[in-house]
């Protein structure tokens, strides 16, 4: 069996080393706490929806639209957080945003993907869409 | 590969975490017991490991079926570089009934994964038509174990006790709501349900007892009834029978398979706890059906204390009966295999959460006003119904698709003195009729990690469009995601 096992460990390696040299492709999404022990936010905070619950209709619900990251921090990128602000009345809000008051809800993770190199001033892009869960594929 | 497949590669490094011990044995049991010129069907591939050693060790011409592209094309990979790319012909995914059968198929052979006793439906989905196309001969597993114990375990706890005691105080002071006794006496009711969480310690008391189920006997025809006859060594009580699958070849020899063997295991908990002395033995039958395990019943050949939950020994009697999973409430006499899976320690996180709960209970103060009808979507442990009835609401209707959890807010709704204005149903609320009068308010907690996942959006604009008044208040009435790039790890 060990020859099995190392034959399996390397081309499960082989697999994943195609699939993710191939072009835009979408990104694997779990879910994962932010720790600011670990994790480091690279770009501006960028909102990707906005829905007014008490006039959205069943069709305004999909989206899929191209955002720009303007990266602030130099460092490895290699994952995107997401998370909600609801706002439940006017000063009454509630949220999963790392950097607010810890909740039981923990954030939206998009990784798998080759990291990348950036610096403060470069813009890196991304498309966001939403049909059964939210996606991503780097641009 | 698509785009849909890239989770896989995540669930083949767990395959291979499991990598175990049937792979040997059936490649063994083939060579011993198939002709290596005929071939062989081998239903749920997986990764195309024992597709790739039946064809390069066995030397068998194997139809491989694996509906999943990504590791299909994974296993075609393999089969190549093994060079037996020419003895492994992979079936469609679907629509077999129009391909053309090949007459010498001697056998199917199903990977472990596939089986499960408790979802025969969704297995038999599966596989039928596999079965079918290999003219229903099925070769391994040959039969399946079904070895049996009672025992007693002990309630799982979700909260130390000091923790507790502080969310117990923190929901006296700001509902007025007694936590404790109402989740003591929720989940005195709903302890079968809890089998899902991670298990409590549990000692077996009786030995194991194991009966063969022949697997193509049953494939055609699901319905019926085995016995097994125990024993126990010393008096005691028992409140629970263990119950394990396990693989046989057709020797009756057992696979070994932990990847399988991980999650076929049940603990069945009785309605009464059973106090009995030594030399009463019993029997047990486990009722078999197209569905799968349909019900158990257990009967004593003398008189045994049936103890109610609470404590007292309440009478004498001879059995005991009961279903893989308890009845529903509301009478439905089976827990359809579709329900969803009941989690306390969820529904606790969430009550532990009190960002969460302050700003409910701070939005329906302001938002609710007196005499209003309010519409809770995705009830839970009924707090926030609670919360818009005690800010002025004068009715509440409270959804949920969890009937378990549902009975935990009828509790809480009782106990707090507001029954008669409240009315709970169970399931999903688009499935509702839009009838009687309509709600003015519309308070739903049904966010996820995900931000977007839960069907929120879905769910909220069914509800208030249908469900609710033009113009109702909702809560929240907006939603706003973001997204941030992040050096992760």
């Amino acid at each position: 069996m060990q020859g099995i096992r190392e034959h399996l460990e390397r081309n499960l390696q082989i697999a994943t080393a195609t699939y993710t040299s191939a072009g835009p492709r979408l990104l694997t999404g779990s879910v994962a706490r932010f720790d600011p022990e670990h994790d480091v936010v690279l770009s501006e905070a960028v909102r990707i929806a906005q829905f007014d619950l008490e006039r959205l209709t069943l069709d305004e619900i999909h989206f899929s639209r191209d955002l720009v990251f303007p990266i602030v921090r130099p460092g490895n990128l290699n994952a995107f957080f997401v998370w909600f602000v609801a706002i439940l009345a006017d000063e009454v809000r509630l949220t999963n945003s790392p950097f607010e008051p810890r909740t039981h809800w923990r954030q939206l993770r998009l990784h798998d993907f080759p990291p990348r190199e950036v610096r403060p001033g470069d813009d890196v892009r991304a498309r966001i869409s939403y049909r059964e869960e939210l996606t991503a594929r780097l641009l | 590969m698509t785009d849909d497949d890239v989770p896989l590669l995540d669930s083949a490094q767990e395959v291979l975490r499991f990598l175990d011990g049937y792979f040997p044995h059936y490649l063994a049991a083939a060579s011993a017991h198939l002709h290596p010129g005929r071939p062989v069907v081998v239903a749920g591939g997986g990764l195309g490991l024992l597709s790739l050693l039946l064809a390069r060790d066995g030397g068998f011409t194997v139809y491989a079926w694996e509906p999943r592209p990504a590791w299909q094309a994974l296993a075609r990979t393999w089969a190549a570089e093994n060079g037996v790319q020419e003895r492994i012909v992979f079936l469609p995914a679907q629509d077999l009934e129009s391909l053309h059968r090949d007459p010498d198929v001697q056998a199917a052979i199903l990977e472990p994964p596939l089986i499960s006793l408790l979802d025969v439906t969704a297995w038999w989905r599966e596989t039928r038509s596999i079965l079918e196309w290999s003219h229903g001969r099925v070769f391994l597993p040959a039969a399946l174990n079904i070895r049996v114990a009672i025992g007693n375990g002990r309630r799982p706890r979700f909260l130390d006790e000091e923790h507790l005691r502080a969310l117990v105080a923190h929901y006296q002071e700001t509902l007025g709501v007694d936590l404790r006794t109402v989740l003591n006496e929720a989940t005195a009711q709903l302890h079968p349900r809890l089998l899902n969480d991670p298990p409590p310690a549990a000692e077996v008391w009786s030995e194991w007892h194991s009966q063969p189920l022949d697997l193509a006997a049953w494939l055609a025809e699901p319905r019926r009834t085995i016995h097994f006859a125990l024993d126990t060594p010393t008096d005691g009580t028992v409140d629970r029978m263990f119950l394990t699958l396990g693989l046989a070849d057709t020797t009756g020899t057992p696979i070994e398979s932990s990847l399988f063997e991980a999650h076929q295991r049940l603990e069945l908990v009785f309605p009464s706890a059973v106090r009995w002395q030594r030399g009463n033995p019993l029997r047990v039958d486990l009722e078999l059906g197209a569905f799968g395990f349909e019900r158990y019943s257990i009967e004593w050949e003398k008189p045994v204390l049936l103890e109610e939950r609470r404590g007292a020994l309440s009478q004498t009697g001879k059995s005991v009966r009961g279903w893989p999973s308890a009845p529903l409430p509301g009478g439905l006499e089976h827990w359809p295999a579709s329900a969803p899976r009941f989690h306390l320690a969820d529904h606790l996180a969430m009550l532990d959460d009190r960002p969460r709960i302050a700003a409910y209970q701070r939005a329906l103060q302001e938002r609710v006003r007196s005499g209003q009808r309010v519409f809770d979507l995705g009830a839970g442990t009924g707090l926030l119904g609670l919360s818009a009835l005690r800010a002025g609401a004068a009715h509440l209707t409270s959804i949920d698709r969890d009937g378990y959890v549902l009975e935990i807010a009828r509790h809480v709704l009782k106990s707090s003195g507001v029954g008669d204005r409240v009315e709970l149903r169970s399931g999903l609320s688009h499935t509702l009729a839009a009838e009687g009068e309509r709600a003015d308010l519309l308070v739903s907690e049904i966010l996820g990690d995900k931000a977007l996942n839960e069907g929120v959006l879905e769910y909220m604009v069914d509800a208030r469009q249908r469900l609710c008044q033009p113009g109702a208040t909702v809560i929240p009435h907006r939603l706003e995601v973001f997204i941030a790039a992040c050096q992760s790890g």
